[in-house]
């Protein structure tokens, strides 16, 4: 019991709670980025990812959480029952940092990759049968497709997220590692994952 | 020095406890049930001020999806045929799968939408910090919720600049999503280092959640009254639902 409070006060802290929110609206904001410059991707984990890799997987599953549940409050109700597939990306990711993921672009695209098929898995049974398929997101045709040829909900929910989720963590886990880079030193030095970037 | 003053707030937890007794009901109560509520539901909310605010949220994003639901299930289901519409059959378990995630839905974002149109953030927020909620987890909302709001004023204010300079959203993807980077290094790295700052102002006013006699308690925004009445009234609504929700999976 000593051992998980204190796995928890290490991650969550007066100097991580700040750090924290900030990822959380990250998440929203960069939202807001990819609309601006019309890119075909949601890219709506780049706060949870970055602060699992900043602090640890604990503090990217509550960025996440937040996250998503701020947007569901003020923006669209949906977001807050994909809290649990927030809590996936932030664990997985919290975890692949520790074993070096984001310290090379060649190691981090596979960690997005595998990280994509997770959150495919996490989201399908929420999609199905929650929304019975339909998010109003961009790729509802997808589901339209997979249903047409003959797939149950579930089927369909998960083959739309395979077909969608693995290039948008990919991507937005190569945008986590170029940010690290790009992230001065002396700010980096103070993060409590210092060693993960 | 003279202690600033703080607001004063009535809150009625009887909002809080219908809202969750019928989310419960959205997920365990048996469709014509929920077609009883539904029609009780909107009938209350009409009466209030809010209901302008709880039915944009509805209209904007649930009624196209529950339309684009009742469609895609009714035509992609198996079984026997509802009705046609010229070539396009319309299966009835389609069409039923379909109803019992358009009732679902109706009832959780027509619930929520008006409880937190009709409650502030900060007063629920507040509220759950006098209950005992960990203030750690309070902060952080609020903090990310003020965050949202500055973060795209700047971020906006990144996107015209790197315009000045030649961003252009009609080239190919990768191009555009290089230019994600140069607007989102300087939001991060200020932001970061913003938040580094408030962490140390945070442990110098020794900002814990430990509630020990020799830390200094956080000073509440709100100071939260709780409406009684409304408090009883709703646990023993939510106790309601819940046996209702037992007897539904016993029977």
């Amino acid at each position: 019991m000593a051992e998980t409070s204190s796995w928890f006060e290490k991650e969550v802290n007066a100097t991580t709670i700040p750090l924290i929110a900030f990822g959380a609206a990250l998440n929203i904001v960069v939202g807001q980025a990819v609309q601006l410059i019309k890119l075909p991707l949601y890219l709506d984990s780049i706060g949870t990812i970055l602060i699992a890799c900043m602090i640890g997987p604990l503090a990217g599953m509550l960025t996440g959480a937040f996250a998503n549940l701020t947007l569901g409050l003020f923006f669209n109700y949906a977001f807050i029952f994909f809290i649990p597939v927030t809590l996936v990306i932030g664990a997985f990711s919290g975890l692949v940092a520790k074993m070096g993921a984001f310290k090379r672009w060649y190691t981090a695209v596979p960690a997005g990759l595998v990280q994509g098929i997770l959150s495919a898995v996490a989201s399908a049974p929420i999609a199905a049968f929650m929304f019975g398929g339909v998010t109003m997101g961009g790729t509802d045709f997808l589901v339209l497709y997979f249903r047409a040829i003959g797939k149950s909900i579930i089927q369909s929910a998960f083959l739309q997220g395979l077909a969608a989720d693995p290039v948008d963590k990919a991507v937005s886990y190569l945008i986590v590692y170029f940010l690290l880079t790009r992230i001065p030193r002396s700010i980096l030095i103070r993060l409590p994952g210092y060693a993960n970037a | 020095m003279q202690t600033p003053e703080i607001p004063r707030r009535e809150y009625n937890p009887l909002y809080h406890y219908v809202t969750l007794t019928i989310v419960l009901a959205a997920f365990t109560f048996k469709l014509e049930w929920q077609l009883f509520i539904l029609p009780a539901l909107i009938a209350v909310t009409l009466f209030f001020p809010e209901r302008k605010n709880t039915y944009r949220g509805f209209l904007k994003f649930v009624l196209p999806l529950i339309l684009i639901g009742f469609i895609i299930n009714g035509i992609f289901f198996t079984g026997n045929v509802a009705f046609s519409v010229g070539p396009v059959e319309f299966k009835a378990q389609g069409l039923l799968f379909a109803s019992a995630v358009a009732a679902r839905l109706t009832l959780i974002v027509i619930s929520m939408s008006f409880y937190f149109s009709r409650v502030k953030s900060e007063t629920i927020a507040e509220y759950l910090a006098s209950r005992g909620a960990d203030r750690r987890f309070i902060y952080i909302y609020l903090l990310s919720v003020a965050m949202v709001h500055l973060m795209r004023d700047k971020l906006q204010k990144i996107y015209t600049a790197q315009s000045a300079r030649g961003l252009d959203t009609t080239k190919n993807v990768l191009t555009r999503a290089k230019y994600l980077l140069p607007m989102l290094v300087p939001l991060s790295y200020s932001y970061i280092a913003e938040s580094l700052d408030r962490g140390i102002a945070l442990r110098a006013a020794n900002f814990s959640d430990k509630k020990s006699s020799k830390t200094p308690s956080v000073v509440p925004l709100v100071e939260i009254e709780v409406n009684r009445k409304g408090l009883l009234f709703g646990r023993l609504f939510l106790l309601a639902g819940v046996a209702l929700s037992i007897f539904r999976f016993t029977r």
